[in-house]
């Protein structure tokens, strides 16, 4: 799983049945010193409840097509949690 | 797997019901000298990790439903294991008393 944070929102009208309800989140990857890294990517927030600017952490691959029992979903990023807080010993809490 | 050292910790409360009750690390990834590899990753702690600890980072797709008994389990990186040393050609290139 990696660290990001959500840089926008993405709407479509018409996708696949098993993304019904559900939002996408433009991410970008974070690092250890919440630096961004690599390119931003598309994931599926399945709760509906992320917002620009919080930091979530997100799983990729396999994983990330069934996170609910018998609803599997063609997705390949998937927001698994909101991060309250992250302690590093470079930075500290925050 | 891959050898990894813990960075950080992370509170969540927002979050997938597998991940409840599991301690969850920002964890770097090392290169066999001790040096960075990547940048870190969110996992869940299997062993009882603590900061600045080696440990070994892994998890093919479906190892967490083996390995916690459940389910469904979004979760693709684990810490399995506390590293005590890793040996290379016949010498020791690192030890757990090598974590700061």
């Amino acid at each position: 799983m990696n660290l990001a944070t959500v840089i926008g929102s993405l709407w479509a009208t018409q996708k696949h049945h098993s993304f019904t309800g559900m939002k996408f989140c433009v991410l970008q990857p974070l690092d250890q010193n919440r630096q961004p890294f690599g390119k931003p990517l598309i994931a599926v927030d399945p709760d509906n409840n992320v917002g620009r600017g919080e930091t979530v952490f997100y799983v990729e691959g396999g994983d990330a097509a069934e996170i609910w029992e018998n609803h599997s979903m063609p997705s390949d990023a998937t927001i698994v949690g909101i991060v309250d807080s992250l302690s590093t010993d470079k930075k500290g809490e925050s | 797997m891959k050898l990894a050292r813990v960075v950080g910790n992370i509170v969540s409360t927002l979050k997938h019901p597998a991940y409840e009750g599991r301690k969850l690390m920002l964890v770097e990834p090392i290169a066999p000298d001790g040096k960075s590899a990547g940048p870190a990753t969110v996992a869940v702690d299997y062993v009882g990790a603590g900061e600045g600890e080696l440990v070994l980072l892994g998890g093919a797709p479906g190892a967490a439903r083996v390995v916690f008994g459940i389910k469904l389990a979004p979760i693709k990186d684990m810490v399995m294991g506390i590293i005590d040393e890793v040996e290379l050609n016949g010498e020791i290139v690192l030890r757990a008393t090598d974590s700061p």
